[in-house]
């Protein structure tokens, strides 16, 4: 009996004799909002097949020898920036990091002369973090290398959300018909709007759940098919499979977006109690960094139902899944997206 | 081959196996993707059956040690690899059902020693059909079957495919993608077509030919 330990689900797309290419020939990743579900189940598919990489005695495949790309971090991550050098330096790939801070942007180069100069220097793929949405289609648009979107603005944050899938995914079996809760500031966050593309491009039903000041008018639209906005926290997770929890940020309390961090948590915060609203299945998920007391309480954060810490063990996965492809597909490059 | 020609010769293989090899026990039989890894289970079944020890199976997919990534137009699927056992100080046997130009066990050689240090690497192959273009050979051949640089040899396993076959076949022009290389590096992508002298088959029709043994 083969000893295995594997993916899920890839059955239906074991390619017939002779054929042995996979659907994704696209050159840069800009957002889930272009991709098809075919698409987005080959990176998820791939992941899984990666995943395995970041347990093997030498954690490195030479898939990417040879290739130089390079991180541009505008806005300040920890998370995310590691886990794509790991998943560059995973792939053999030589990697270059940037951040704003100390940097000649401080001195005031414009994005584009920034970007003008690293390409002077050939690199093959630029991995950026930008504050301004839509900051990486100006940038696909110019540069020969590709481009992967760690975070635009307002905009998406596709990585996220593939991982957010992928964790999805592994707890519970494919993401067709099931339903997924996003609580908290959707107005503001990339995260929820690459997960209610995503979700609702792979088939699940997606509700929104937080405080009016931050629900944008018109989300109710936004995907395919569109999405279900719930203001009563309980209500919004009776059916869930899924809740993810996005970060309430500081800032966001001082523009009297709501009345004090005590309130948001005692009206939207996740604890126990509010969980037992939920079906006993449903996994609880946040993309970090967590405020332990604001969003979600201590005990969720810590408990059973939580799988943040295997988001970001498939972070790693999906990203090197995300590099792999598009440096493969960039032979068939036409225009941008 | 037929289906119990390839029988035959598994069984043959298996015994060859463990008279070279005096300690079974530490042996781990490990498959290349995708083909060589239904070899590898019917390997370690058959050792099983008349040695009593259980020999376990690994997979390896080498896709991402091909020497071709940078060149060929299209990614390929990256399959699975499990290898669940300490492999330093064991004898691995590498199982692939065609040996050609070599490179894909090139690529499995230098995948195997990212997972530590075996004692020694043996090749077991179901058809060596020639043309190496590099300094590998195995170490148990099922069948050698010359061919010229324009057939095709497919071998179909019932784990995988609907049948149980080796087919000769020849390389159909419009069907290459690969924009380097005879047939872009290590894996043939041409369909093949079965040649009149494929008449070993016992039937007809895979999905990909049409009619017996006819020339197209």
């Amino acid at each position: 009996m083969l000893a295995t330990r594997g993916p899920r689900g890839r059955g239906a797309r074991v390619s017939g004799r002779g054929k042995f290419t996979v659907p994704f020939n696209r050159k840069h990743l800009l957002g889930l909002e272009e991709l098809t579900a075919d698409e987005i189940t080959t990176i998820l598919d791939t992941a899984d097949t990666f995943k395995e990489i970041s347990e093997r005695p030498i954690k490195k495949v030479p898939a990417l020898r040879g290739k130089t790309i390079a991180n541009l971090f505008y806005e300040p991550s920890t998370r995310t920036r590691i886990s794509f050098e790991l998943a560059e330096k995973r792939l053999s790939a030589d990697t270059v990091s940037f951040s704003k801070a100390g940097s000649s942007v401080a001195k005031g180069e414009s994005l584009r002369d920034t970007v003008e100069n690293i390409r002077a220097m050939k690199v093959d793929m630029v991995v950026m973090r930008h504050g301004s949405s839509g900051a990486h289609r100006f940038l696909a648009n110019f540069l020969d290398a590709s481009v992967i979107n760690a975070g635009d603005g307002q905009h998406e944050h596709p990585t996220q959300g593939l991982l957010d899938m992928m964790t999805m995914r592994q707890h519970l079996g494919s993401l067709a018909g099931k339903h997924v809760t996003i609580i908290g500031d959707v107005m503001h966050s990339r995260v929820a709007r690459s997960n209610i593309w995503g979700l609702t491009k792979m088939g699940a039903a997606v509700t929104v759940c937080g405080p009016s000041t931050m629900m944008p008018a018109e989300i109710g639209r936004l995907g395919e098919g569109g999405v279900t906005v719930e203001y009563d926290i309980r209500a919004a997770i009776a059916a869930a499979d899924a809740i993810n929890i996005l970060r309430i940020q500081l800032e966001r309390q001082k523009a009297r977006l709501f009345p004090s961090m005590r309130e948001y948590f005692e009206v939207f915060g996740v604890t126990p109690e509010v969980l037992e609203a939920a079906p006993k299945h449903c996994i609880v998920m946040h993309p970090g960094p967590m405020n332990r007391g604001v969003e979600i309480s201590q005990e969720v954060a810590d408990g059973g139902r939580a799988v943040i810490l295997e988001q970001v063990t498939n972070g790693v996965a999906v990203r090197m899944a995300v590099l792999f492809l598009v440096a493969g597909g960039s032979f068939d490059a036409g225009t941008p997206e | 081959m037929d289906a119990l020609q390839i029988h035959r010769t598994i069984m043959r293989i298996a015994h060859e196996i463990v008279e070279r090899n005096k300690d079974v026990e530490s042996l781990i039989l490990v498959g290349i993707q995708k083909r060589g890894v239904p070899l590898a289970e019917r390997l370690s079944h058959a050792i099983g059956e008349f040695e009593g020890v259980r020999v376990p199976v690994g997979a390896i997919d080498i896709t991402l040690y091909r020497d071709d990534l940078q060149m060929i137009s299209q990614v390929p699927i990256v399959g699975e690899t499990a290898i669940n056992s300490d492999i330093t100080g064991r004898i691995i046997i590498l199982v692939d059902d065609v040996l050609f130009t070599g490179r894909t066990v090139r690529a499995a050689l230098d995948e195997l020693i990212d997972f530590g240090r075996p004692s020694a690497i043996q090749l077991a192959v179901l058809v060596d059909r020639g043309h190496r273009e590099f300094p590998i050979r195995a170490d148990f051949v099922g069948k050698n079957v010359p061919t010229s640089p324009t057939e095709t040899v497919e071998v179909l396993l019932s784990e995988i495919d609907s049948e149980e076959l080796v087919v000769l076949g020849e390389v159909v022009e419009e069907d290459i993608e690969a924009p380097t290389g005879k047939r872009g590096g290590s894996m043939p992508v041409a369909k093949a077509k079965p040649k009149k002298k494929a008449a070993k088959r016992a039937g007809c029709g895979t999905k990909a030919k049409k009619g017996c043994g006819k020339k197209r």
